[in-house]
């Protein structure tokens, strides 16, 4: 991957739906030095209005369903979503409840689904590597 | 105190207050030490007398959760406390069962007496539709539009007839 | 003085409480003086969902509770339907609860003490012991095949063996934390920094933890000697006489604030390392599972009518477990309560008296979870403070002590 035209580092913003946090300790166990992806430039941001790609974990309960919805449009174009973990892809272990309102795909477009119960860290900098590969896309179409 | 005699106190203490004061033990380890449970069970009106005398035989007594399922024509809380904690291996986890009827299931609050037990009562409030005298109102866990839903009910009240099915997006109670 | 509310809603908190929360404070200039609590945001309806279906389906559902407490999920959960069974445990396979339950513990705890460093703006410390606790997690991988949820845990014993050829690896795992316990007590325990932004902050009191019914290091940090492997026989901890770790073991005192529960995990890690060690020379020999075949055991669950229940030390505190068969599929009932459930509480005086800066930092000192301290947002009457401004906020307050400000 070279860089094309998306000349910036990439920006993410982690969002828990209703996470076991499986995912989540996964999320930041990329950052940390085992991994590392900060020295590709990839850096986790405290607001949707600053990033590039939502990862979203999680089954989506009824209270966070707004907030995702809200996180979306927050989010400036272009973005890609990237779902982690299996429950946020397709319900998981909870795919019957009263209180669920996911998988994620069913509230908004997802570009890139990192399967497993939780994916390991390599997985997640695989999808965030297409991300970055995708929005690259994205910007040399405008 | 160790756990036998603790619990020959308790049993005298609560004679007149509970039934069928059962004392079940588990054998744990190569050297099977023993786990005791006790289990005991009251009615509505003298569960709260069984939970101030637990404070005679036990300053602060640790209370863990409450449990609550839906028997049929019967609510039944349990509550769980861990007595005698701070003593090696002489630990007694005591369940107080209490059945409400379904008509009109209602209990006191024990939050005057342990504060720490508000979230537990708050949930079996949100979760069964039983009423607590003297809970302050206001939700804990389930959003407001779920008002009226008691998921863990059986009957009509329950959670079945909104409860999805995530993979088709369909109610699980279609057919 | 103007009063400003302020509203807190921390985003998804620890799952094994199976809701996130919202902290709703209100301030006085700097200061906190009113705390309300809200949770439900991570509510999947578990329990619920675990009535319709067998046993051994919702252990995988147990151990999806929570990402972080895998084994000791399950663990209440099979003990509890072991009571109820009245299943009797091979003596080995206890013994291998005990060492997965302690990795677990030892993964835990140095996840806490990163998150803690995090909060006060030393973010080299998080790397440091985030990179320390991948030996942990490497060692859970090896014996288990998962990092994070292990899967490992059958009702009646365990999955796996460890086998004499693995142990070499567990060996050189714990001889290397032996070596880097030194450090992390240098870290977090004589650091002039540390010590100022801890000591004497988000104190709980003896007499509030015991009426709030707090649990674990949070109960222990007010000096309750109170631990579920201490008091309570299960698994292979009744042979194995742990005692409860207080800060006055190392300090002579006890004052029950941040720093005293920075201390009890601390001193908790070195504790987990001995267990191991002792497990892994005392473990007998024997069978490992109750019932190895699986359809057995479901037709012999299908026939008990009965009631268990289980008490177990997680790294965050007592865990319980009750569950209630009725010769059927699945259960009647199913009650978790995982201990940030019981701790909650106790962040209401603990953030009372406080500054605004000290709140992710008092917050974090229960353990909650990453998901939940780092998902912190204030709303303002006016502007909004974002989980960003908050760190921020604290991480100036450190920057300003270590020029020698004053407090």
């Amino acid at each position: 991957m070279g860089l094309g035209a998306f000349k910036r580092s990439l920006w993410v913003f982690h969002l828990n739906t209703g996470s076991c946090n499986g995912c989540d300790i996964e999320i930041i166990a990329a950052l940390t030095p085992r991994y590392d992806v900060e020295r590709f430039g990839i850096k986790l941001v405290g607001s949707p209005r600053h990033a590039d790609v939502l990862l979203i974990t999680g089954p989506v309960t009824r209270m966070m369903k707004d907030r995702l919805l809200r996180v979306y449009n927050q989010t400036p174009d272009p973005k890609v979503v990237v779902v982690v973990g299996n429950c946020g892809a397709t319900g998981g272990v909870f795919y019957e409840s009263y209180n669920l309102e996911g998988p994620v795909d069913r509230l908004i477009p997802v570009d890139i689904y990192v399967p497993g119960c939780p994916p390991r860290p390599e997985a997640i900098i695989d999808a965030i590597a297409k991300a970055w590969a995708k929005l690259e896309a994205m910007e040399a179409k405008k | 105190m160790n756990a036998e005699k603790f619990i020959g106190n308790l049993k005298k203490e609560l004679a007149d207050l509970v039934s069928d004061f059962r004392v079940v033990t588990t054998e744990h380890g190569i050297s099977n030490r023993k786990a005791y449970r006790v289990w005991a069970d009251t009615s509505a009106e003298n569960f709260k007398n069984v939970v101030k005398k637990l404070f005679k035989i036990q300053p602060y007594p640790h209370f863990s959760v409450s449990s609550g399922f839906d028997a049929g024509s019967t609510i039944e809380i349990l509550l769980h406390f861990a007595l005698n904690y701070a003593k090696p291996h002489n630990l007694v986890l005591f369940t107080l069962r209490v059945k409400l009827p379904k008509e009109n299931p209602k209990m006191e609050t024990i939050t005057d007496l342990i504060p720490g037990a508000l979230i537990a009562e708050k949930e079996k409030r949100e979760f069964l539709g039983i009423e607590i005298e003297g809970l302050p109102a206001g939700h804990m866990f389930l959003d407001e539009s779920l008002a009226g839903v008691f998921p863990w009910r059986r009957d009509e009240k329950g959670a079945n007839k909104i409860a999805k099915n995530l993979h088709k997006g369909e109610p699980i109670e279609k057919e | 003085m103007k009063k400003n509310r302020v509203q807190i809603p921390i985003g998804p908190i620890h799952p094994a409480l199976k809701e996130p929360i919202q902290i709703e404070v209100e301030l006085k200039g700097e200061h906190v003086e009113n705390v309300s609590i809200t949770l439900g945001h991570v509510h999947r309806g578990i329990e619920w969902i675990g009535l319709r279906r067998n046993p051994v389906q919702t252990l995988a559902l147990a151990e999806r509770v929570c990402g972080i407490c895998n084994i000791v999920h399950p663990l209440a959960f099979c003990t509890a339907i072991e009571n109820a069974a009245n299943i009797k445990v091979p003596e080995r396979a206890e013994y291998l609860r005990v060492i997965y339950a302690e990795l677990e513990r030892i993964h835990s705890h140095l996840l806490f003490l990163g998150v803690a460093a995090h909060e006060l703006g030393f973010d080299s410390i998080l790397h440091y012991t985030w990179l320390v606790r991948e030996k942990v997690l490497d060692v859970i991988e090896y014996l288990t095949g998962n990092r994070i949820t292990k899967a490992i845990l059958m009702i009646g014993g365990v999955r796996r063996d460890i086998t004499e050829k693995q142990m070499p690896k567990v060996r050189e795992a714990l001889e290397y934390y032996e070596k880097v316990y030194k450090k992390l007590c240098d870290v977090f325990l004589d650091d002039p920094t540390i010590n100022a932004r801890t000591r004497d902050i988000g104190v709980l009191t003896k007499k509030q933890a015991l009426q709030l019914c707090a649990v674990g290091p949070t109960a222990r940090a007010s000096g309750i000697k109170k631990d579920i492997r201490q008091d309570f026989p299960y698994a292979a901890y009744a042979d194995l006489d742990v005692e409860a770790i207080t800060p006055d073991v190392l300090l002579n005192e006890i004052r029950g604030d941040t720093f005293d529960r920075v201390v009890v995990r601390v001193l908790e890690i070195k504790q987990s390392l001995e267990l191991i060690d002792r497990c892994l020379k005392e473990m007998p020999d024997g069978p490992i599972l109750y019932e190895p075949m699986l359809q057995r055991l479901l037709v012999q669950l299908r026939q008990v009518a009965g009631e268990g229940v289980a008490l177990v030390e997680a790294p965050r505190g007592e865990l319980i477990h009750y569950i209630r068969m009725e010769k059927s599929e699945a259960p009647l009932a199913w009650k978790i309560r995982a201990p940030t459930y019981a701790n909650l509480s106790s962040i209401v005086p603990m953030l009372e008296g406080c500054e605004l800066a000290d709140v992710p930092i008092v917050v974090a000192s229960i353990d909650p979870c990453i998901a939940c301290a780092n998902r912190a947002i204030i709303a303002d009457k006016n502007a909004v403070l974002d989980q960003e401004k908050l760190h921020a906020l604290s991480v100036n307050k450190t920057r300003a002590l270590l020029k020698g400000g004053s407090k």
